[in-house]
C-alpha cells in the first residue's frame, strides 16, 4: 500500500495548469488536484482532469517501427537509428525539415533545435509557428480587468483562462465576446458579436467601440477563421488603439516555449516547401506527410506515424522531466511521475541518441543539462534553474506583441451546390489540432463525444430537411463525412459548425481539407 | 488510565520532536508511536511541499518519516478521507492513523456509512480547526492586505480572532479575521460557515486552544473522545513517547470560550451567506444562473466525499447528454438530490470548480434546510441519512399499493 502525488503540467492547452499525478507502485493511476498551483489554484478542465489516462492510451507504441515492403514492421532501436543516420546523410540541409511538437518540453524542443543545427537546416518549425506571439503578464491578473474583449471560444479552448474572465465579470467588468456562434464563452459576456468566415476583422473592429476603462484586455483565443495571423493583427490593432493589454493564447501547451526556443519558421511555409524531401516530426500530428523520407517520434501511432518510414516510440508527459512555457510566458516544471515503458524513451533522449549516431554527440545526460543550455542561449530564460522553478515557476516579463500579418481572410463562397458555410470550432473534450492525438487516448474524454457532429440553426435544419439527433452527410468540394445533426440555438442561418476532432476515421478535415472553413451542403441519410 | 471524556495537556517526550512539532509535538509523537508499535500499518497526514502554502498528502509507513509531517499548515485545504477510499482500499485490509480537520472527520463517517471506509481500522486524530485558507488566497491576502511578500513568511496562524503572520525578519503582523473576510479575503467561505471546530467524533481531538500557563505553546490540548483514543494515548505515555499533565482548569474554560466564539461566528457567516442567496424562486434563479457556467470538469464529483458511485448518474446519457457544454441544469440537480442530505460542507466542490461556481454554498444551504426538516445531521455519527429511511422499489410499491401521494412519508 502506497501512493504519492507528483505535480506536473497539463499537456493540452497553453493556460499552463498544474495538477498532481497519483502514483502507486511506480505507475500513474489517477490525477488529483494540486491546490498550490500558481496558475489554476488546483482547478482543471475535463482535459486536465483526465489527461493521466493517456499514459495507458490504446494507440501507444512501444517499439521502433520501420517501413519494409510498404508496411511498418517492428525493429530494434539500432536498426531504426542506423536507417535514420544513413538517410539523413543523403539529403542536403535545405531538403530537411524538423517539426517539433509544441506540446513537448522546452528540453525536447531545444534538443531538436540542436539536431537541426547538426543537419544544417533552417527548416525548424512547430505547429505553434503561426505568426502570433503575445503575452501580457499574468493570467490571474485578468480577473482584475474592468473591460475584456474575448475573440474566440476561450471557455472551451483555454477554460482556466476563461475562468478569469468570469471572475472579472463577477467583479463588474464589461465583457464582449466575438465568436462564430453563441458559444459557452458568450455566456460570460454582456455583449456578443457574431463573426462569420471572412468578416472576422469587421467583427473585431465592432468590438473596439466596446473597450473602455483603465485596465482593459483583448484576449485572442484560437480563431475559427483561416488567416489566423491577420485576424490576430486586427485584434492587436484594436488593443493598441484603446490601450488595452493584448494576450494571444497558443493552442498548444508549450506553444510559447517552442517559439522562444526558435521552432518558429512559419509552419505553413515548411509544409508548402516543395524542396523538402526528408521530414523529422517530433510528437505532433501532421496528417500524412508527403516527403520522400519521414521519421516520426511519438508516444502514439498518429496518422503521420502510420505513414512514416521510421517510427520511434516516445514518452508521454507523465514520463518525462522538463519545463514548459505557458501563454503568460511562465516557465514551469514538469515532474516525471513514472518511468517510460520498456523500449520507450523521452523525446529529448531519442534526439540525443540520433545525434550520437550521427557522430555529433550533444553531451546531454539529463534534461537539466539541456535546460542549462537553454538558460545560456534563450532570451528570458537567463539564470533559471530547476530549483528556482519549483515554487511558482518563473514569469518572464511581457514583451511587445509580435503578429506577422499573413494572408487576408477570405469570405467563404457559397453556391447552389454548397449553400452553407462550415466553420471548425473547438470542443472542450478534444485537444485542438495536434492535441487531438492526446485526447483520443483518454477514454473518458472520448466517451463524452465519441462521434462527430454538425451544428445547424433550426431554420436551416428545416430548410435542408435534417433532424436533430439523426445522421446526415456533410459534403464539400474536398470530401464528405457522416455526422450527427445538432440543432442549436445561436447559430446564424447560413452557417454551420463542426468540432475540430480527429479520431480514427473521423476527422473534420475530411470535409474542410487543410482549411478551418469551407462551403458545404448537408443531406440527411438513413 | 485515561478514559473517554478526559482532557490532558500532552507533549513529545523527545525534545527534538517537541521542538519540530506544533505545540510540543504531541500529535507527531502519537502518530510515530502508533506506527512504531504496529498499532497501525500506515499514517496518512500532510507534509510541507514547496512552501508553507503547499500541503502535500503523504502516506507514511516508516516511523522516521513522521518528522516530515511535523508542524501546522493552515493552507492545507485538502480532504484526506477520499484518498483512503481511492488509494488505500478504504482501510479494509490495513490499519491507518489519520489527521483530520472537522470536515475530514465528518467525511470519514459519511464514507464509512457508504461502506467506503472501515472505521474499525482507523485511528482518527482531530486537529482543532478554526478554518483554512486556500494557498492562492493566502498568498494574495498576504501580499495585498499585509503588504508583505508571501515568500518571506515563515509562519501563519489564526489566533484570538486575528490572522497572524511571522516573517523571516521576525516581524509579527496581525489583522482581524472579520475585517479580512468582509473584504473577501481570509478563510474559505465554507470554513467561515463551519461549526465543527473540535470534532469529537474522532478518537482524540488535539489543538492549542486552552493551553495556558507554563505549558502555553509547549503542549497540545488533547480531548479523549473514545476508548480507542484513550488506549492509544495511554500506550504512548506508557512507552515513553508522550508526556502528559492535567490541564489548567482555566484553560478548559478558555478552550470552551474559543470554541463557542468560533461557533457563533460560523452561525453569523451562515446567516449572511445563505441570506445573500435569497429565498424560493430568487434562490433557484441565482443557482441556475451561477451553475450555467459549468464546463463539466467533474472535479466536484471526483472530490466529493459523499459521491462514491462507480456509475455516476451524471454520466448516464438519458439524464445528461454526453459531451454537452455547458451541461443542462439536470447535471446539477443530480448532484443536489444525491448529495445535499449528507453534505458535510468540506468545500472541495467549490474550491476545485473550474468556473468558481459556489457549489458548496448551494449544497450546504440545502443541507441545512433538510436538517431542519428531517433532523439528520451528517458526519457526526453512523446514523443513516434521511433518504435511506426508504428503499426506492419498496417506496414505489407502497405508493402504488396505497395510492398515497406522500413520498418518503416517514410517519407512516
Amino acid at each position: 500500500m502506497s501512493f504519492r502525488y507528483v505535480s506536473t503540467l497539463c499537456p493540452f492547452c497553453s493556460t499552463g495548469c498544474s495538477f498532481n499525478l497519483v502514483v502507486q507502485n511506480g505507475a500513474v493511476v489517477a490525477g488529483g488536484p494540486y491546490h498550490r498551483s500558481p496558475v489554476n489554484d488546483g482547478k482543471t478542465c475535463p482535459k486536465g482532469h483526465y489527461a493521466y489516462e493517456m499514459t495507458a492510451g490504446k494507440e501507444r507504441i512501444f517499439t521502433p517501427l520501420i517501413r519494409k515492403n510498404d508496411s511498418l514492421t517492428e525493429c530494434s532501436w539500432e536498426e531504426a537509428l542506423a536507417c535514420i543516420t544513413t538517410k539523413c546523410k543523403e539529403y542536403a540541409g535545405t531538403e530537411i525539415a524538423l517539426i517539433a511538437s509544441a506540446h513537448a518540453t522546452n528540453e525536447d524542443i531545444y534538443s531538436l533545435k540542436r539536431l537541426a543545427e547538426i543537419l544544417i537546416t533552417d527548416n525548424f518549425s512547430s505547429p505553434a509557428a503561426v505568426g502570433i506571439d503575445a503575452s501580457a503578464g499574468s493570467i490571474a491578473a485578468i480577473a482584475d480587468a474592468d473591460c475584456i474583449v474575448v475573440i474566440g471560444n476561450l471557455a472551451l479552448t483555454h477554460p482556466l483562462a476563461a475562468r478569469r474572465v468570469a471572475n472579472a465579470k463577477d467583479k463588474g467588468a464589461k465583457v464582449a465576446v466575438v465568436d462564430t456562434y453563441l458559444s459557452p464563452t458568450t455566456k460570460l459576456a454582456s455583449e456578443f458579436i457574431q463573426a462569420t468566415p471572412g468578416n472576422e476583422r469587421e467583427a473585431i473592429r465592432k468590438a473596439a467601440d466596446f473597450i473602455v476603462g483603465e485596465n482593459a484586455y483583448v484576449l485572442f483565443g484560437i480563431s475559427a477563421g483561416d488567416a489566423e495571423a491577420s485576424i490576430a493583427a486586427a485584434a492587436l490593432e484594436i488593443a493598441e488603439e484603446k490601450g488595452a493589454k493584448f494576450f494571444a493564447f497558443p493552442a498548444q501547451s508549450n506553444g510559447r516555449g517552442a517559439l522562444d526556443i526558435g521552432a518558429s519558421t512559419p509552419i505553413d511555409a515548411v509544409i508548402a516547401d516543395e524542396k523538402i524531401k526528408a521530414c523529422y516530426i517530433m510528437g505532433t500530428e501532421m496528417g500524412p506527410v508527403p516527403a520522400e523520407f519521414v521519421v516520426v517520434q511519438d508516444a502514439f501511432l498518429s496518422v503521420s506515424a502510420q505513414n512514416a518510414d521510421v517510427v520511434l516510440p516516445a514518452a508521454v508527459f507523465a514520463e518525462t522531466e522538463g519545463t514548459a512555457t505557458n501563454a503568460e510566458r511562465r516557465v514551469q516544471r514538469i515532474h516525471q511521475a513514472q518511468e517510460p515503458p520498456e523500449g520507450v524513451k523521452p523525446h529529448w533522449k531519442i534526439v540525443v541518441d540520433i545525434a550520437s549516431a550521427l557522430g555529433e554527440p550533444l553531451g546531454y545526460e539529463t534534461p537539466e543539462d539541456i535546460f542549462a543550455d537553454i538558460t545560456a542561449n534563450i532570451k528570458g530564460y537567463e539564470g533559471l534553474t530547476y530549483a528556482s522553478l519549483e515554487k511558482d515557476g518563473h514569469l518572464i516579463s511581457p514583451r511587445k506583441a509580435a503578429v506577422t500579418v499573413g494572408p487576408e481572410p477570405v469570405k467563404v463562397k457559397t453556391n447552389k451546390k454548397f449553400p452553407l458555410v462550415l466553420s471548425m470550432v473547438p470542443t472542450i473534450w478534444h485537444g485542438f489540432g495536434t492535441a487531438g492525438t492526446l485526447s483520443k487516448n483518454c477514454p473518458t474524454l472520448v466517451q463524452e463525444v465519441p462521434d462527430i457532429w454538425v451544428g445547424i440553426s433550426a431554420e436551416d435544419a428545416q430548410k435542408y430537411n435534417v433532424t436533430n439527433g439523426r445522421n446526415a452527410v456533410v459534403i464539400s468540394d474536398t470530401g464528405e463525412l457522416t455526422v450527427t445533426v445538432k440543432v442549436m440555438d445561436g447559430i446564424a442561418p447560413g452557417t454551420t459548425i463542426i468540432p475540430a476532432m480527429r479520431m480514427g476515421n473521423i476527422c473534420a478535415c475530411e470535409v474542410t481539407g487543410r482549411r478551418k472553413n469551407c462551403a458545404v451542403r448537408i443531406e440527411e441519410v438513413d | 488510565m485515561s478514559t473517554k471524556g478526559d482532557f490532558v495537556y500532552a507533549w513529545a517526550s523527545d525534545a527534538g520532536m517537541a521542538e519540530r512539532g506544533e505545540c510540543g509535538g504531541a500529535v507527531s509523537s502519537l502518530l510515530k508511536y502508533a506506527l512504531k508499535s504496529r498499532m497501525v500499518d500506515a499514517v496518512l497526514a500532510v507534509k510541507k511541499g514547496v512552501d508553507l502554502y503547499d500541503a502535500v498528502p503523504t502516506l507514511i509507513t516508516d516511523p522516521a518519516d513522521i518528522d516530515e509531517t511535523a508542524g501546522s499548515l493552515h493552507c492545507g485545504t485538502l480532504l484526506l478521507p477520499k484518498l483512503i477510499t481511492k488509494y488505500c482500499n478504504g482501510a479494509k485490509d490495513t490499519k491507518i492513523a489519520v489527521t483530520l480537520k472537522g470536515c475530514d472527520a465528518k467525511a470519514m463517517y459519511e464514507l464509512a456509512k457508504r461502506n467506503q471506509i472501515n472505521l474499525d481500522n482507523i485511528y482518527m486524530i482531530d486537529l482543532n480547526c478554526g478554518g483554512s485558507v486556500s494557498p492562492a488566497q493566502a498568498r494574495k491576502m498576504i501580499a495585498e492586505k499585509f503588504e508583505t511578500d508571501p515568500d518571506t513568511v515563515i509562519r501563519e496562524e489564526i489566533d484570538k480572532g486575528q490572522f497572524i503572520i511571522l516573517t523571516e525578519d521576525h516581524e509579527h503582523k496581525g489583522i482581524k479575521i472579520d475585517e479580512l473576510e468582509a473584504e473577501g479575503y481570509g478563510r474559505r467561505p465554507n470554513c467561515q460557515r463551519c461549526k465543527t471546530k473540535i470534532s469529537r467524533q474522532c478518537d482524540l481531538a488535539c489543538g492549542n486552544w486552552g493551553v495556558i500557563g507554563e505549558k502555553a505553546g509547549k503542549a497540545t490540548f488533547v480531548e479523549i473522545c473514545s476508548m480507542k483514543g484513550a488506549a492509544l494515548l495511554d500506550a504512548a505515555v506508557k512507552e515513553g513517547a508522550l508526556d502528559t499533565c492535567e490541564p489548567v482548569p482555566q484553560g478548559l474554560i478558555i478552550r470552551g470560550k474559543v470554541e463557542n466564539a468560533m461557533l457563533k461566528l460560523g452561525e453569523k457567516c451562515r446567516a449572511e451567506q445563505f441570506g445573500n442567496l435569497g429565498d424560493g424562486d430568487d434562490r433557484l434563479k441565482y443557482i441556475i444562473e451561477k451553475t450555467s457556467r459549468c464546463i463539466k470538469c467533474y472535479q466536484c464529483i471526483e472530490n466529493c466525499p459523499i459521491c462514491y458511485c462507480v456509475e455516476c448518474s451524471t454520466k448516464k446519457p438519458h439524464l445528461v447528454p454526453p459531451g454537452e457544454v455547458n451541461p443542462p441544469m439536470m447535471f446539477h440537480l443530480i448532484r443536489f438530490s444525491h448529495i445535499s442530505d449528507s453534505c458535510i460542507n468540506c468545500g472541495q466542490c467549490e474550491e476545485l470548480c473550474a468556473m468558481d461556481i459556489p457549489n458548496s454554498l448551494f449544497m450546504h444551504a440545502l443541507q441545512v434546510e433538510m436538517e431542519k426538516m428531517f433532523g439528520f445531521v451528517p458526519g457526526i455519527n453512523m446514523d443513516l441519512p434521511t433518504l435511506a429511511l426508504v428503499e426506492e422499489p419498496t417506496e414505489r410499491n407502497r405508493l402504488s399499493d396505497t395510492k398515497d401521494d406522500q413520498i418518503f412519508n416517514i410517519f407512516a
